[in-house]
């Protein structure tokens, strides 16, 4: 049987040795980048900073394409525009009080605020414990995890009232079960979390590759609109005061110009507490780009002054035109310098452009211009939605108006004096009574603020709580009901997790 | 061992002396056996084949006539009675011929040599003819049962011949006929129709790791020949499958050149929501990676392709295991074949041009409308278009963007192959080009394809072979797909009073000002970006195969298959004074690496038992990785003018990070180890059991679940082999088969089920007033599925394949049930978590249940025509079970907030969901009564008479995202496909219509054409707008930026896709044989042919060939018509 070790036997047994090599272990591949997870990350510095600039990048997608909608289109300040029917149907929604659980625009706002809760929580639970950090870097990392988790509860709560609370990183299945917590709940943690983040935070950052991040000085003034919010006059003047007293340590001033405070070259500037950053190029025609997009949808509809034609969203109404004091009745008589840096009016000429008395989506040629950057600047806009232009939060003159209105006119006059006379105005008169200096102040900030996306919030915190129906009501918006104070859960949300309940009415 | 006898004698002489022509042995030697009185007793494999020249008369001894004709050729011959020889080669055939012959011999011998002319007991006479054309037989054996008496039929099909009485039993038999026994009985005349075997049941199926006959299979297997897929002219042999496989659906997506646009391939449905619906490729027993719809099929000729065999049911797919839930197609390529080299050459040329093309408002006509549009909207007219007669004056009757956009485009394809070999080497080489232009100006493709296939007898025991392809594609396309800057929707939009090109050439296009249209010009689209997409592919496997024992065999095979693909960008700066000019260059290539290895061993084991017991085993071994790797680079950003595509450092050299970008993947490897087995028992050729398993594991899954298991079991039962059915002469085959099967889809990302950061973050800080300040971050962006698992589809299958009235009709039908469990879905995460990436999981169910047809007939067979009709049909029902934990899922449309297409649980997956429509508002009454469509009173900003009324589905009076439903969905209720070949002397006819009944298209081409979206150009549909109360009830009125929405995804636009298209005719000439001698030639054909000559449908848009069912105004399929010729030498 000497054919047993012929070629013939022994070719397939070679193979057939091969196959013993074939081991259940072929497969485990090994992937060329290790693969990093939650427990191996969080081990040098720069994990600790990566994870603090993760905490920011929700900002930029909520003021991209939640916030405006809510705190400016949804008010008395301005309407939708565009081009009608169903473009941008989600955001008419909002405009005309007719917004369900399955809004797109909310469900930005929820989203985001939470995906800056898990990242801000990651952060405060995780950087103390890298090795070998140090102490500066640790507290400039946990103030600013705590400042941002403030930052977004206080967008989630205002926005929709009860909210689950959590402050440590939770499992998916915890995320699916978890209740909403009581507003009071959640504004104790806001206000420890800033407390805590005004003594953690530096006052200013030496490096101009900080700049941009949280201040100590952002943590007092957050902190003294949150009281102001939650009506509690007394903190939000001493809070406001503290900023105030303290100015030059953090470098607050106003700008000669009100316009001075949305040019490019301007960012993070003296009067800037806090700010979304944002850079043109990269992640084009999307909310979660690293520009901004209200540039194009803001600038007057299709005329070519903006990049992309501009879309003429978020159109001002007559009635916050109206507002700006003028000498005679054409809009040509106004003498509020805060007018031309705000808004386009018809008649407004930007080098061979002259804005109509009318366009698409905007009957009184009406438009807003404050995010304004020129089709000529390719390096502050390059297309695609993409704005370099930073969108303030808080401006140093919302120091001096929250203290102005916390403090009373007694003391509080002097300060909105100094926001009025730098937009060319005579000072307010003296001898207001109490709802009249409240009025005048809340008209204060309706101009100074005009599309910084405070309106919405400001009708909502009157201290009258009809205010904000009586005002909408006033405006046309006749669907307006009491449950509007709070935005719906999102549907989405609530399919997940049996335990969250539905805001009153929707 | 067999021997077939033939005793010839005199009395049944009667061959006819021509001197003059070449003769058989045979011929020769009956003329003898007359002229001499004798007899000759030989095996009828002695005598040689060819044929002489000889003449019979000139010999007076019928010795040396022998002599002299059969010495020559080494044939010996004897004198064994008076007047009988015997002829034979070696004396061990001489000694069995008379040992064979034994006792009988001599008396019949004497008897009939000295009794000549007396006759035996009983003589039978007759002609035999195939039954079907009537046409005679020759050769056919007849032989007396029991007996080694017998004849064959002469070239007239007669016989004669003596039986011993009424009882005998004449056997007649030919090869390739059904042999039949008939009784003599009292007749002494007889007709016999010979039946043909169907072929098709000894057709050779390639059913993986082995073959079988068509006639032993028990599972759904669909076989294509070469013939059918070469008579298309495509690229894509995909495409060369349409209409030609029940079952099978082949959606062409694009027509774009090359079929690089992609054929979509569903067999028997879909099965998976997330994951490839694509059947897996086998190429020569090589399965390849899925690599969607631009695939190996493209990568080389289709007359390259010996046969296509789609493994349809579970039980024929599941031996492929976690890869097969789609089906597999298997495609064998040609190979050399022994014998004298051959050379083929195969080459057509063609024009195509677009079949349908929609009629758009000529330059008045926009005018008018436009302006309506625009005063409904409260804006002004525009001022360029204020004066009607002035613009037909000026623009007659406008630019004809389509007739711009669209040519007639040349083909043309020519191919080689050589192939040959002796009894121990054979080898085809082929080479190929193809090229054809597309019928959208600037868009082409062509191809170059070189194979190898070799085969090689090294000893007894062992054979290699081989088979290798390499090809190299180049496809420069157009943008023609995309819902934004798709050159064809550029050129529906595009106004008719705009102009392509300024007076002094420059491009123009639309002037926001003046046109109000901003749009890019799609000429300077289709010209300047210069767009190529280069593939390399080269795919082969060698494999060596040894014979161990009797039966026993051991195979090896290795694969490798690399594809490279380059794809280059480049925008020129060249201004334009239009929409949109594209004012900086901009350069972008990418290069992708796609590997793959292949290492399988395999044993095979026949064994035959007691002669009806016949066993076939087959285990295997194989183990597979593959790769995907890729570099991208690009340059742009305005500050680069040079106008050269380069990325050289030394031609341009980059001031920061801003000018460039670049990306890299090192993809990660994915492996697959699998066990498998099969035993197939055959009793006795009528019952069959088939029982195949696989044992897969893939790197992809958890570790917990790192493998799976895909038995299947299969049966059939040739009922035609049974007495009962036998009596029923009508029924020439009758075969019923049942399987239940298991395959999988391994529908999982690497490292899917391990918890990651996303370290992809980015914010800006530091001030950037520009692009500067970027920061990366890290965070998790979604949980993970530690328990990850493929997709697991089982399925019943039940068949009949019939063969009746002599086959010349027969039939094979398949029921279905598949059901695709474990669905991998992506559950959202509730955003609370932080988390927003959908996790996969397992869960959720599909189904399709279906009936698979196809017919096949002879409708007419005779010396001058022969016609053949094919059909197949295919109908199946998706529905989704269950979705699991998983939210509806919402696809389609990315103009559209929230997509076009929705699966939810109970209905077909991605079904078109909208609005549902309820004619036109005719008057500000019927508006007031209805539900509020959009908020506010003003026509101009909101509903007005002439708009679209939308239905209130959930009454709660106002129309928003709720109130959109179910509006039909793109599964047809049937395909089908029609062939009729018909063969008349020298003309070969065929005729293939294919076509599809009961599927809808969402026509979302119109939202860019019937108005409200833009200043852009109408359809000429508009004409029939509403312009009064009860003007139109369908068409709305026109109205700039649609306040109403009208425009929204509706039923509006859903429109009944049925249609009948003429896919292919083709008249082929076959130059006669006389011809063909004198030129040496063995084949010569000319043919011509039509592809897409009609289409029968009420579709309005460009083709209702839409793959997913919305159409974005895609490629629309050419009409060519081509001339091409094959040569054999």
């Amino acid at each position: 049987m000497n054919k047993i070790f012929s070629a013939k036997t022994l070719l397939p047994a070679l193979a057939a040795i091969c196959l013993v090599q074939c081991k259940e272990k072929l497969l485990v591949v090994d992937p060329t980048i290790p693969i990093i997870t939650v427990d191996n990350y969080y081990k040098d510095d720069a994990a600790a900073i990566a994870a603090v600039n993760a905490t920011y990048t929700p900002l930029s997608a909520i003021y991209n394409g939640a916030a405006w909608h809510l705190g400016d289109i949804m008010s008395d300040d301005a309407d939708l525009g565009g081009g009608g029917g169903g473009d941008g149907l989600e955001t008419a929604e909002l405009d005309n009080f007719s917004v369900t659980s399955f809004n797109p625009v909310i469900n930005t706002m929820w989203a985001q605020c939470y995906y800056g809760v898990l990242r801000s929580n990651l952060v405060v639970e995780r950087v103390p414990a890298v090795p070998g950090i140090s102490d500066a870097l640790k507290n400039k990392c946990v103030g600013e995890g705590k400042f941002l988790r403030a930052l977004y509860y206080y967008h989630l709560v205002r926005v929709f009232g009860d909210v689950p609370l959590y402050t440590k990183v939770i499992t998916a299945e915890e995320s699916s079960s978890i209740a909403r917590s009581p507003k009071a709940d959640v504004y104790t943690q806001i206000i420890a979390d800033l407390k805590d983040a005004e003594t953690l935070l530096p006052g200013t950052y030496n490096l101009l590759a900080d700049k941009g991040r949280a201040t100590a000085g952002a943590a007092k003034g957050l902190l003294a609109s949150v009281y102001l919010w939650l009506g509690d006059k007394t903190n939000a003047a001493s809070k406001a005061k503290e900023v105030i007293d303290n100015r030059t340590v953090y470098g607050y001033e106003l700008w000669t110009e009100y316009g001075d405070n949305f040019k490019l070259e301007n960012e993070n500037g003296k009067e800037s507490l806090f700010e979304v950053q944002y850079r043109s190029g990269g992640g084009q025609w999307s909310d979660f780009g690293a520009g901004h997009k209200l540039n194009t949808f803001f600038a007057p509809r299709a005329q070519d002054i903006v990049q992309s034609s501009g879309y003429g969203w978020n159109v001002p109404t007559k009635d916050f035109a109206d507002q700006y004091e003028k000498t005679g009745a054409a809009y040509s008589t106004i003498i509020d310098k805060r007018s031309k840096p705000s808004i386009w009016i018809p008649g407004d000429v930007f080098g061979s452009y002259t804005q109509p008395a009318q366009l698409v989506g905007s009957p009184n040629g009406f438009n807003v211009k404050k995010y304004f950057v020129p089709v000529a600047n390719a390096q502050g806009d390059n297309g695609g939605w993409t704005c370099a232009l930073n969108i303030p939060i808080m401006r140093y003159s919302e120091v001096l108006l929250i203290y102005a209105e916390a403090a009373g006119a007694a003391m509080g006059k002097p300060f909105a004096d100094q926001v009025r006379a730098r937009a060319g105005l005579a000072a307010l008169p003296n001898g207001l009574n109490e709802s009249q200096y409240l009025e005048a102040v809340y008209k204060e900030r309706r101009l100074e603020f005009g599309f910084e996306m405070h309106r919405w919030f400001d009708l909502l915190r009157h201290p009258d709580p009809t205010y904000f129906l009586t005002v909408m009501r006033a405006a046309g918006k006749n669907n307006i009901q009491a449950k509007h104070r709070y935005m719906p859960l999102p549907q989405g949300e609530r399919d997940k997790n049996s335990s969250l309940t539905q805001n009153e009415g929707y | 061992m067999l021997l077939c006898i033939l005793l010839i004698l005199n009395i049944t002489c009667f061959a006819k002396g021509q001197m003059e022509e070449s003769k058989s042995f045979a011929d020769i030697l009956t003329e003898s056996r007359k002229k001499f009185d004798v007899d000759f007793v030989y095996e009828s494999n002695t005598l040689p084949a060819s044929k002489l020249s000889f003449d019979v008369n000139k010999y007076n001894s019928v010795e040396k006539l022998l002599e002299d004709l059969l010495k020559p050729y080494q044939i010996k011959f004897k004198k064994v009675l008076a007047k009988a020889y015997v002829i034979y080669k070696s004396n061990s055939d001489f000694k069995q011929l008379t040992d064979g012959i034994g006792i009988s011999l001599s008396p019949l011998l004497e008897t009939y040599a000295g009794n000549i002319g007396e006759l035996p007991a009983m003589r039978v006479t007759g002609t035999v003819t195939e039954q079907l054309s009537g046409v005679p037989l020759e050769s056919v054996s007849i032989l007396v049962k029991g007996t080694t008496k017998g004849t064959t039929t002469d070239k007239n099909g007669a016989f004669s011949l003596e039986v011993a009485d009424a009882n005998s039993i004449l056997i007649v038999s030919l090869v390739g006929y059904q042999t039949q026994e008939i009784k003599v009985g009292s007749l002494s005349t007889f007709q016999i129709g010979m039946v043909s075997n169907s072929q098709a049941l000894n057709e050779v199926v390639v059913i993986g790791y082995g073959t079988r006959k068509r006639k032993e299979l028990t599972t759904a297997v669909s076989s294509v020949s070469s013939k059918d897929i070469a008579a298309l002219p495509v690229a894509d042999a995909g495409q060369a499958l349409q209409g030609k496989v029940s079952g099978v659906t082949i959606i062409q997506n694009s027509g774009a050149p090359g079929g690089t646009g992609g054929t979509g391939i569903r067999i028997r449905g879909i099965s998976s929501l997330t994951g490839t619906n694509n059947p897996l490729i086998v190429v020569d027993g090589y399965p390849l990676p899925d690599q969607g719809s631009d695939n190996v099929l493209n990568s080389f000729g289709t007359n390259e392709i010996e046969s296509i065999d789609v493994l349809k049911d579970a039980a024929a797919a599941s031996i492929y295991g976690v890869r097969a839930s789609n089906g597999v197609i298997m495609i064998t390529t040609k190979r050399g074949r022994a014998g004298k080299t051959s050379l083929s050459v195969d080459m057509y040329a063609g024009l195509q041009q677009a079949w349908s093309l929609p009629t758009m408002l000529n330059a008045k006509q926009y005018a008018i409308i436009n302006s309506e549009a625009n005063i409904a909207s409260g804006l002004p007219v525009l001022p360029k278009l204020s004066d009607f007669n002035a613009i037909e004056t000026q623009y007659g009757q406008g630019t004809d963007w389509l007739g711009e956009i669209f040519r007639r485009a040349a083909m043309r394809s020519v191919n080689l192959t050589a192939s040959g070999g002796s009894d121990k080497s054979q080898y085809l080489f082929s080479a190929g080009y193809f090229k054809q232009d597309g019928i959208i100006y600037k868009t082409d493709f062509d191809r170059f394809n070189l194979r190898f296939n070799g085969d090689i007898k090294a000893t007894d025991w062992m054979k290699i072979g081989n088979s290798l392809s390499m090809s190299k594609y180049v496809e420069r396309g157009a943008n023609t797909y995309d819902p934004f800057n798709s050159v064809i929707l550029l050129a529906l939009m595009a106004p008719p009073t705009v102009t392509p090109r300024n007076a002094d050439g420059s491009y123009s296009g639309g002037n926001g000002n003046a046109d109000g249209f901003n749009e890019p010009n799609p000429i300077y689209n289709l010209e300047v970006p210069q767009n190529s997409n280069t593939k390399y592919r080269i795919n082969g496997n060698v494999f060596a195969e040894f014979t161990l024992l009797k039966g026993l065999k051991f195979k090896a095979l290795f694969g490798a298959d690399y594809n490279l693909q380059e794809l280059r960008n480049f925008s020129p700066a060249t201004p334009s004074s239009g929409g949109r000019p594209i004012i900086t260059d901009g350069y972008s290539t990418q290069k992708g690496l796609n590997t793959d290895y292949l290492a399988e061993y395999s044993l095979t084991y026949e064994k035959v038992v007691n002669s009806k017991h016949k066993f076939n085993t087959v285990l295997a071994y194989a183990f597979q990785e593959t790769k995907y790797s890729y570099v991208f680079a690009g340059r742009g950003n305005g500050l680069f003018n040079q106008q050269i595509p380069v990325l050289n450092n030394q031609v341009f050299n980059p001031i920061d990070i801003s000018q460039t970008y670049n990306a890299a993947e090192d993809g990660v490897s994915s492996r697959l180890l699998s066990y498998i087995g099969r035993v197939n028992y055959d009793f006795d050729g009528r019952g069959f059991l088939t029982f195949s398993i696989r044992r897969d594991g893939s790197s992809n899954f958890a570790p917990q679940n790192k493998f799976s298991v895909f038995p299947s079991v299969s049966a059939g039962w040739r009922l035609s082999e049974e007495a009962f059915i036998q009596k029923m002469a009508w029924i020439s085959d009758l075969k019923v088969r049942a399987s239940f099967g298991y395959t999988g889809n391994p529908n999982v990302p690497a490292n899917k089920y391990i918890a990651g950061i996303n370290q992809g973050f980015q914010y800006t800080l530091g001030n950037s007033a520009g692009s500067g300040g970027v920061v990366s971050g890290a965070a998790p962006s979604s949980s993970f599925n530690p328990l990850i698992k493929w997709e697991k589809n089982e399925q019943f299958d039940f068949g009949i394949d019939a063969s009746i009235f002599s086959n010349r009709l027969s039939f094979s039908v398949d029921i279905y049930q598949r059901r695709s469990k474990d669905l991998i879905l992506g559950v959202t995460p509730p955003f609370v978590s932080g988390t927003y990436e959908s996790v996969p999981y397992n869960t959720g169910t599909l189904q399709n249940r279906g009936i698979d047809l196809s017919v096949n007939t002879i409708v007419i067979s005779n010396k001058t025509i022969r016609w053949n009709a094919n059909a197949v049909l295919g109908t199946y029902k998706n529905e989704v079970i269950s979705l699991g934990l998983a939210a509806p899922l919402d696809n389609g449309f990315s103009r559209i907030t929230g997509g076009s297409l929705r699966t939810t649980q109970g209905l077909p997956a991605n079904y078109f969901y909208g609005f549902v429509t309820e004619g036109i508002f005719q008057t500000t009454k019927e508006i007031a009564d209805h539900a509020v469509q959009t908020a506010g009173t003003n026509p101009i900003s909101s509903t007005a008479p002439g708009d679209i009324k939308f239905k209130d589905l959930n009454n709660d009076g106002i129309i928003n995202d709720q109130d959109r439903t179910n509006i039909g969905n793109a599964n047809p209720t049937f395909t089908y496909g029609l062939t009729n070949t018909v063969t008349f002397m020298n003309l070969e006819l065929s005729i293939f219509m294919q076509g599809s009944v009961g599927n809808k298209v969402l026509n979302f081409t119109r939202w860019y054409t019937e108005g409200g979206t833009s200043n852009g150009n109408y359809s000429n549909d508009v004409i029939k707008r509403w312009t009064g109360p009860n003007s139109s009830n369908d068409m709305p009125r026109m109205v700039l930026n649609d306040p109403n929405g009208n425009n929204r995804v509706s039923d509006r636009f859903v429109e009944s896709a049925s249609y009948l298209r003429m896919k292919n005719i083709r008249l082929a000439y076959n130059l006669p044989a006389a011809w063909l001698k004198a030129a040496k030639l063995k084949r010569m054909q000319f043919y011509i042919s039509a592809q897409n000559l009609f289409t029968v449908t009420k579709y309005t848009g460009m083709d209702p060939e839409v793959g997913g069912g919305v159409d974005l105004g895609f490629y629309p399929q050419a009409r060519t018509v081509l001339a091409g010729a094959t040569i054999d030498f």
